[in-house]
């Protein structure tokens, strides 16, 4: 293990700041990683991620701010020097030498004995064993990934870092290696550290996940708690599709907060809305919608809209329907009843929610 | 030149039907600006040979006092190219000077290209213009700015005119050269897959050992080569500064006053063959080095 | 001149990705010094030198001795005495320039876009020739345009030719600069070629049907930096060039490159007249190199 750090445990990174030039990255990140876990930096192009990311891999310095793994500070320290690597967008194989060499590299540059054997248990993992004697110009996008990922397993890092990993795969092949890395996760136990724009990918592979958007975290925690109750209005329109609404509070009934949206009370729990006063901006997601022809029974917690489209998907319909305030709508109805709505672009109908489901964020942009 | 290709008929009469075939002449024409662009390119590289044909009829010249009109065969010269004083003599001293110059300028080159494609820093603009001028300057004006300073400066610490003067200004004027191959060859390798080697415990050397220097090792061959030939077939500022020391080029020119001997012609036909066989030779390795890969 | 190294180097490595900051600018500088040191004490402080010494004066009565001075004279001489060789060295310059282009422009099409499998053939072709030395190359064209030959032969036959010969006249050496700079021309034209999407010029085609307008319009444009690339590499060297005056020139009417030549290896207490012509050599030639970039250029020239 010759010039890499001995380092154990979560990853910390303590109030992380990269800027350049006038242009801020990260902006003051604190973040933490449990040991073997999956966790997911989710964000648009541009969001600092993939500068987060090398920041990790040591492929650049943090302006302020401190990277650590366990107990050890690793910041200032060369990539070559970090037990961490990476598996790169592009997977960066080095074109001028063989499956088998690409893999063997690390162990070799670390003077590890059992090297050649390693890269041949590492490439058994990925079920790459019989291309090993190729070079990496003779496989295909997917046999490449793969490659890329046994070259950087094979060290067995403490982190292991994530670059888009499968941006250049097309779909089918996406979805079997997002099944394959998490296999790959649970079976080898390693941190893994996984930057997407997707938050489909995100969503199924991670435990935790983080969106970030301009340099910093928005939201962290469990994909279902995103999903459910996202905190600012970026993370609600991020992850998932929300149907949304600015409007006034007017009050509070109990466990609940009253708001004129969209021209009807709607009703919001106090601890899933972020403001008790003033702006909010409601939420509900388009599968918590319900779409009937007639008002229901009940107060509040409806509107009525037009029909502008509607594809039928098999398990489910997806309607889009226009609000009277100008913002299309769009729910999901499972196709579970035997007479399904008959509806068409142009009928009125009226969408309902039961108020636990809703959410209420700033409606001001981080 | 296929986009020069007039507009022609020819689809319009074969949607048409059995429409009938167009004249001979028109069709002559038509072949014609078709192929202009391949008869063009076949002449010109017609053209582009004719002297070199020259030089190799010449050199089984029989000449007397001067080669320049043909008089009658003989292969007297190609039996014994050194047969004339100082031919060989400079043939030498011009390989010398080459091999020395070329793995000078492409070790300076290569270091350069290297920090001009991997690094930002100060001066990096300034430096470029410092690669960029040298190939923007005549060689006469280079090879007297050589001349005044050797003669009015470094006569003072003991450099006089000779071997060492041709051999740093070749290096001098290859350089330039050398950094634009190689930095061509750095900017169309993925940084990543340097990254990818110090992520994967290479330090700065390691990496550059067994990833860089092997990817670009193409770059800096070819940069090598365009330096040999440059040094080699350089006149102009070589006779500025080689003072008494004579190299192939500068025989040829001062002999040229009085008619170039046959054996000159030998040799450069002969530097002709080398070359060209060296080349194709390193198109059939490689060629055939990438058939294997696909096999 | 990025299109003459391209060709060079691997042709289909063309993917360049700008460049990276990995490093830390300390080792920037350590590889960089070597070069910057040759460069400077073999290419800047010998145009000091000759700077300085385009203004020495000579010591009446000793040629070849010279003191410092600000001798301004010299420049005036040189732009005065030596104005129509100036003009004669742009001139042929320009005119082998313009020839060369028309000459290359075909080949260089043809090999980028007719050649198949025939192209590193092609590309090998063009550039042989140049192993042969320089000077026995424009030695063979004063063979080749002698009155003897056959060149003249056919051109007086056909009436064509009313001088009756074409060695020792300024045409042989436009045709001596021609050829000689011509792969400087072809090689970056290629190499812009190459990199071009033949299918553009098809859609070029598709758009305006007429072939010569496809040509100004799409298939022109898209080889500009090549062709900007090839003029300067042409150029310059062509301007400077003195050989081709020598071997295949006339006796009277030559060019600066011959001037500063004889001033510097001949004549006796030339050099600050030499030096003069020199400087202005390269001012003149950086000075259009600079405004043609800037009127054609790309910003990636070197």
């Amino acid at each position: 293990m010759a010039g890499v750090r001995e380092a154990r445990g979560d990853l910390h990174l303590e109030g992380v700041t990269k800027t350049f030039g006038d242009f801020v990255a990260v902006d003051d990140l604190t973040l933490h990683v449990p040991r073997n876990s999956f966790f997911a930096l989710l964000g648009p192009s541009g969001c600092g991620k993939t500068t987060t990311l090398r920041m990790v891999a040591g492929l650049e310095q943090p302006t302020t701010g401190r990277v650590l793994i366990g107990d050890t500070d690793l910041t200032g320290s060369r990539p070559y020097e970090r037990p961490v690597n990476t598996v790169f967008q592009s997977y960066a194989l080095f074109p001028h030498l063989t499956i088998r060499d690409n893999v063997a590299f690390g162990p070799k540059r670390r003077k590890e004995k059992d090297a050649a054997q390693r890269a041949e248990d590492a490439l058994e993992l990925v079920q790459m064993t019989q291309f090993a004697g190729r070079k990496p110009a003779q496989l295909s996008g997917g046999q490449q990934q793969r490659v890329a990922l046994a070259r950087a397993l094979v060290n067995h890092p403490e982190v292991l870092l994530l670059d888009e990993p499968l941006g250049a795969l097309d779909l089918k092949l996406r979805r079997e290696m997002q099944v394959e890395l998490k296999r790959i996760q649970t079976e080898v136990g390693l941190t893994f550290i996984h930057v997407t724009h997707d938050q489909e990918e995100a969503m199924t592979m991670a435990d935790t996940v983080a969106v970030m958007n301009k340099g910093r975290i928005e939201q962290l925690g469990p994909p279902s708690e995103l999903y459910d109750l996202p905190r600012t209005r970026f993370v609600a329109n991020f992850l998932g599709q929300a149907n949304t609404g600015v409007g006034a509070i007017e009050g509070i009934d109990g466990e609940h907060l009253v708001a004129d949206v969209l021209g009807t009370k709607v009703k919001i729990l106090k601890d899933r809305s972020q403001v008790h006063e003033g702006e909010v901006l409601f939420g509900v997601r388009p599968e918590k919608v319900t779409v009937s022809r007639t008002q229901p029974a009940g107060v509040g917690n409806d509107v009525k809209g037009t029909v502008r489209d509607v594809s039928f998907l098999g398990v489910a319909t997806s309607y889009l329907v226009d609000m009277p305030s100008g913002t299309t709508w769009s729910c999901y109805e499972q196709n579970l009843d035997v007479e399904p709505l008959d509806l068409r672009p142009g009928d009125e109908v009226w969408l309902t929610w039961n108020p636990g489901h809703a959410f209420g964020v700033s409606p001001e942009e981080a | 030149m296929a986009a020069m290709t007039p507009t022609t008929p020819t689809s319009s009469t074969a949607a048409s039907g059995p429409a009938q075939r167009p004249s001979a002449a028109r069709r002559a024409r038509l072949w014609l600006a078709n192929h202009f662009a391949v008869i063009a390119a076949i002449l010109v590289l017609l053209y582009l040979f004719l002297p070199v044909a020259y030089t190799f009829a010449f050199s089984f010249n029989d000449h007397g006092r001067s080669n320049i009109v043909w008089q009658g065969f003989t292969w007297e010269h190609w039996q014994d190219p050194c047969g004339v004083p100082g031919v060989c003599e400079s043939l030498v001293t011009s390989l010398q000077v080459g091999v020395i110059s070329t793995v000078v300028a492409t070790v300076l080159g290569t270091l350069m290209a290297l920090a001009m494609v991997r690094y930002r820093f100060r001066g990096r603009s300034a430096s470029n213009l410092l690669i960029f001028v040298p190939m923007a300057t005549p060689e006469i004006v280079m090879g007297a700015a050589l001349l005044t300073i050797f003669v009015q400066g470094f006569s003072n610490i003991g450099i006089s005119l000779g071997f060492g003067t041709i051999v740093f200004a070749h290096i001098m004027f290859c350089l330039s050269f050398v950094v634009v191959t190689v930095k061509a060859r750095l900017q169309s390798l993925d940084p990543r897959i340097e990254e990818a080697a110090q992520d994967l415990y290479a330090g700065p050397l390691q990496t550059f050992w067994s990833v860089t220097f092997p990817l670009i090792l193409p770059g800096i061959a070819g940069a090598a080569m365009l330096a040999f030939s440059l040094s080699f077939d350089d006149f102009i500022i070589t006779n500025f500064v080689s003072g008494n020391e004579s190299t192939f080029p500068k025989f040829v020119y001062v002999a040229s006053r009085r008619g170039i001997p046959a054996e000159a012609n030998v040799i450069g036909f002969s530097m002709f063959v080398i070359a060209v066989l060296l080349v194709v030779g390193a198109q059939v390795v490689s060629s055939m080095r990438a058939s294997r890969y696909k096999s | 001149m990025s299109a003459l190294a391209h060709v060079t180097t691997d042709p289909a490595a063309s993917t360049a990705q700008g460049p990276r900051a990995t490093g830390r600018s300390r080792t920037a500088y350590l590889l960089l010094l070597p070069g910057v040191l040759w460069l400077g004490v073999f290419f800047l402080l010998p145009l000091v030198q000759l700077a300085a010494v385009s203004l020495q004066s000579r010591y009446p009565g000793f040629p070849g001795y010279y003191y410092p001075d600000l001798n301004f004279a010299n420049y005036a001489a040189a732009l005065t005495d030596y104005a129509p060789h100036f003009a004669r060295s742009f001139l042929y310059a320009g005119l082998a320039t313009l020839l060369a282009f028309l000459i290359s422009y075909p080949l260089a099409y043809a090999m980028a876009f007719k050649a198949g499998r025939w192209r590193n053939l092609m590309l090998i072709c063009v550039i042989a020739p140049f192993f042969t030395s320089f000077i026995l190359r424009t030695f063979a064209w004063s063979q080749i345009l002698a009155d003897e030959g056959w060149v003249v032969g056919v051109l007086s036959f056909l009436n064509l030719l009313p001088g009756g010969s074409i060695i020792n006249t300024p045409v042989a050496v436009v045709a001596g600069l021609t050829y000689n700079f011509l792969p400087f021309m072809v090689l970056p034209i290629y190499a812009s070629l190459e990199r071009a999407d033949p299918r553009v010029i098809e859609a070029g085609g598709d758009l305006y049907a007429n072939g010569f307008t496809t040509f100004r319009t799409v298939t022109l444009p898209m080889s500009m930096p090549g062709v900007l690339a090839g003029t300067l590499l042409t150029f310059i060297p062509a301007a400077g060039d003195f050989v081709n005056m020598e071997l295949l020139g006339p006796q009277r009417g030559k060019m600066v490159g011959n001037v500063i030549n004889d001033q510097f290896l001949a004549v006796p207490g030339g050099y600050p007249v030499a030096a003069a012509l020199s400087f202005t050599l390269m001012a003149a030639i950086l000075a259009m190199v600079f405004l043609y970039v800037r009127r054609f250029g790309t910003e990636e020239l070197v």
